[in-house]
């Protein structure tokens, strides 16, 4: 399928290979552009080319999603970018908006839930398959 | 003057006007009497040395010729108990050792009347003429004893409130026992006596104190069993005052043991008064005795009343101090036994008493504790709210409860349940504070320990079920509409209500571990009930095939809660209503609003629940118990978890059901919409 240089670009941040590619399946099949991470180190190197979206988990190997997401938010140029915590601890997601985050998702979630999610928390609107 | 120390005597105040009548010699003694008995119309009797009547005049006084039947043979000690104190005794020495007879006016109670003694020695024994005064002797006689009478009473209140005044000042309780006997032996004119308490646990009398008892006697008599012959013994199995004349006479059973112990002793006579406490229990027992056979008088025992209940109160005041400080003692053992730190403080606040545990864990004493000793040994972080806990507790009388940490003699701290509960008197004021503190850390770390697991497991089991769902997902939008795909459409229908069902079932298992931490509700925000129902239906309507959910009423107004967790509440309550009714194809949700609550209630036309068991199914683990029920599955959690997240919103759930007919499924929460934020 195609995909446009204009067409959203999410970053997903998620140390299970499993969810890694069926949310990337997911989006990709929406059109968007995806970019997978197992962990936040990328995070440190958004400046240079931001992503329209990040989808972080928040319970990652050795790391700690929210803590990820306040660091994001607290650069000027990236506190901008608009972050989704998904996390299969319901806890941990609800107290994520102390984090900054825009939105959260807990896990398991429904494929129409998370791109309505996607779609209502990215900057711009996808642009579809012709 | 008159002696009052023999006011109660049958004969009193004895006074010499020895008129030097007859010169008795012993040939002339049976025609002088003779001649007595003939001229001076008056009773006239006989005694031989021992006392005992040898002859007796007829007399015409009734009173006398009843005496004549009765005194012939027997001694006038017997008769006369109450006489071997009176001035007749010496009266009838004086007359036997000067050899002349001699006259004495002498007061009668029991006849009120004054009587004139004529005494005439005789070698072997005594004549004594009795004669009724005349009535002007007997009023100035009157006169004189009453006010005799007077000043002995005088004389007796005067040392009464002596002794009571030492009782008062004295301490020391053997002391005292000591100064009441002591003043009962005077008061009675008794040569001995003794003071026993009644020991309960062994119903045996205890010897306190005794004075002029033989050391072997007194020690024969240290316990005395409820079950002795002696005059102790009797007194205390009957409950009353034993009095005995004389303990050689016979007529006093007591055992060969209890006799030898008398003579040893040289006791004749005895009384024995039981001690009675203000509650009417038998504390101990009184006793005096004397070295000759004798009656105490009616006037001496009631003295010794008077000193029994100071007697008796001694006792139970020394009963209750030992009583209360083997309670002290037995408190204190078991304190310092107990694995918590406690300590003790007064109304006040005060700390000052803090068991062993304490010291040995703060390595501190009690002096550096004293005053706000305590405070050295909390938290810095934490102490502010202990003292400000210690001071509203105070102030209102309530129990207080807190955790904090208490620095342990190494340094480090450690965490502590605190309790504190006040201890109040009779009147329910407070007089102390008795708080422990329960080494809580280690649960605490298990508590932790636990909620990683509980986090932990959470991830683990939701991470493959979110591949799952999504697999599903994208499957069902690869195949398009299930019409369209026929049986590979309804298969996957099937697994994803599957899917939601196995995802609810692992939300509620992590639920109910977090309701025992009590860590359900989360967020407090405002909301509108109307409005997360309906979006709830709305979610929810797509899952099931079957049924249809009608939403019929409104709800106004707004409620402060968590919003995840009421949604989870509704779910719970259609996914039930879905499940035990599955012959129906509706459920009914309606909405309802008053000016202070909400209610949200669920209805379905399924299979009910017995009446008795509506209450019971927001147990924990509980499932309803008909065979009908048997063919659902569940945990029996998903009522108990929506019960406890209404319940931590200040809501009510209910349910009403008629089996074979439907459930009704409600809950109400309290509106917040005139609250200020």
């Amino acid at each position: 399928m195609l995909q446009r240089a204009s067409e959203p670009r999410i970053l997903v941040v998620d140390d299970d290979q499993e969810i890694q590619e069926v949310v990337r399946e997911i989006l990709t099949g929406e059109g968007y552009r995806v970019q997978i991470s197992p962990n936040g180190d990328c995070l440190q190197r958004l400046e240079n080319d931001p992503p329209d979206l990040i989808l972080l988990d928040v319970l990652l190997q050795g790391e700690d999603g929210r803590e990820l997401c306040r660091q994001v938010k607290s650069r000027e140029q990236t506190r901008r970018i608009p972050v989704i915590l998904f996390s299969a601890n319901l806890a941990a997601t609800r107290s994520s908006a102390t984090c900054g985050a825009d939105a959260f998702l807990p896990k398991p979630f429904r494929l129409a839930e998370l791109l309505d999610l996607v779609a209502r928390t990215v900057t711009a609107r996808p642009q579809h398959r012709t | 003057m008159s002696n009052p120390q023999f006011a109660d005597s049958a004969f009193l105040d004895g006074r010499s006007t020895g008129p030097d009548v007859f010169n008795a010699e012993s040939g002339e003694q049976a025609s002088t009497l003779d001649r007595i008995l003939a001229r001076l119309e008056a009773a006239v009797v006989c005694l031989d040395l021992d006392g005992r009547f040898t002859s007796l005049s007829q007399q015409s006084d009734p009173l006398l010729a009843r005496l004549r039947e009765t005194l012939l043979g027997k001694t006038c000690w017997e008769v006369f108990p109450e006489a071997s104190d009176s001035p007749v005794l010496r009266l009838l020495q004086e007359a036997r050792t000067t050899a002349r007879p001699l006259q004495r006016d002498a007061y009668h109670p029991p006849s009120q009347k004054w009587f004139a003694i004529h005494l005439l020695p005789l070698p072997d024994g005594w004549a004594v003429a009795v004669q009724e005064a005349t009535a002007q002797v007997s009023t100035r006689r009157e006169a004189q004893a009453s006010a005799a009478h007077q000043t002995e009473e005088l004389a007796d209140l005067q040392q009464l409130q002596h002794i009571s005044g030492q009782l008062l000042q004295e301490d020391q309780i053997s002391l005292l026992y000591q100064q009441v006997l002591d003043a009962a032996i005077t008061l009675v004119h008794a040569d001995m006596g003794s003071l026993q308490a009644l020991v309960p646990d062994r119903n045996e009398l205890l010897l306190l104190t005794s004075r002029g008892f033989d050391p072997a006697s007194a020690a024969f008599w240290q316990w005395i069993s409820v079950e002795s012959t002696s005059a102790c013994g009797v007194a205390l199995r009957t409950g009353e005052r034993v009095l005995v004349f004389d303990v050689e006479s016979g007529e006093f059973e007591a055992s060969p043991d209890d006799m030898r112990a008398f003579r040893l002793s040289g006791i004749r006579a005895v009384q024995s008064t039981p001690l009675v406490s203000r509650r009417g229990r038998i504390v101990g027992m009184f006793s005096t005795h004397w070295r000759r056979p004798h009656w105490p008088s009616e006037r001496e025992l009631r003295l010794l009343d008077v000193l029994a209940r100071q007697a008796a109160d001694l006792i139970e005041r020394k009963q209750a101090e030992e009583a209360l400080r083997e309670s002290e003692e037995r408190f204190r053992t078991l304190a310092n036994h107990i694995s918590q730190l406690a300590w003790m403080a007064d109304a006040t606040g005060s700390r000052f008493w803090y068991n062993q545990r304490w010291y040995d864990y703060t390595g501190t004493t009690l002096q550096q504790m004293q005053g706000r000793g305590w405070q050295s040994v909390h938290h810095p972080d934490h102490v502010g709210r202990v003292v400000e806990q210690m001071r509203r507790s105070v102030a209102t009388g309530d129990a207080w409860e807190e955790m904090f940490p208490l620095r342990r003699q190494d340094g480090t701290y450690r965490w502590f349940l605190t309790r504190a509960v006040p201890i109040r008197d009779e009147g329910g004021q407070v007089t102390r504070w008795f708080g422990t503190a329960t080494d809580i850390t280690e649960h605490k770390e298990l508590e932790q320990r636990k909620d990683e697991f509980i986090s932990m497991a959470s991830h683990e089991l939701k991470t493959p079920l979110t591949s799952l769902t999504a697999y599903t997902d994208l499957l069902q939008r690869l195949l398009g509409s299930g019409e369209q795909n026929g049986q590979a459409g309804h298969y996957l229908a099937r697994m994803q209500v599957q899917l939601t069902k196995l995802t609810r079932l692992i939300a509620d298992l992590l639920d109910s571990a977090k309701v025992q931490a009590g860590k359900l509700v989360v967020t407090e925000e405002p909301l509108s009930i109307d409005q997360l129902v309906r979006e709830e239906v709305e979610q929810f309507q797509p899952t099931v095939l079957r049924h249809h959910i009608h939403l019929e009423g409104e709800a106004e107004g707004v409620v402060t809660g968590d919003r995840d967790r009421l949604g989870q509440v509704v779910v719970n309550l259609l996914s039930n209503a879905v499940k035990y009714s599955p012959q129906a194809d509706r459920v009914i949700v309606r909405l309802a609003s008053s000016a202070a609550e909400i209610t949200v209630s669920v209805q379905d036309f399924g299979i009910g629940i017995p009446t008795d068991q509506t209450e019971r199914i927001f147990e924990r683990f509980y499932r309803v118990s008909t065979t009908q029920q048997q063919h659902f599955s569940g945990l029996g959690i998903g009522l108990y978890i929506a019960a406890e997240i209404i319940g931590q919103h200040g809501g009510r759930i209910w349910a009403d059901s008629v089996e074979g007919m439907g459930s009704t499924f409600a809950f109400a929460l309290p509106r917040r919409d005139g609250e200020k934020e």
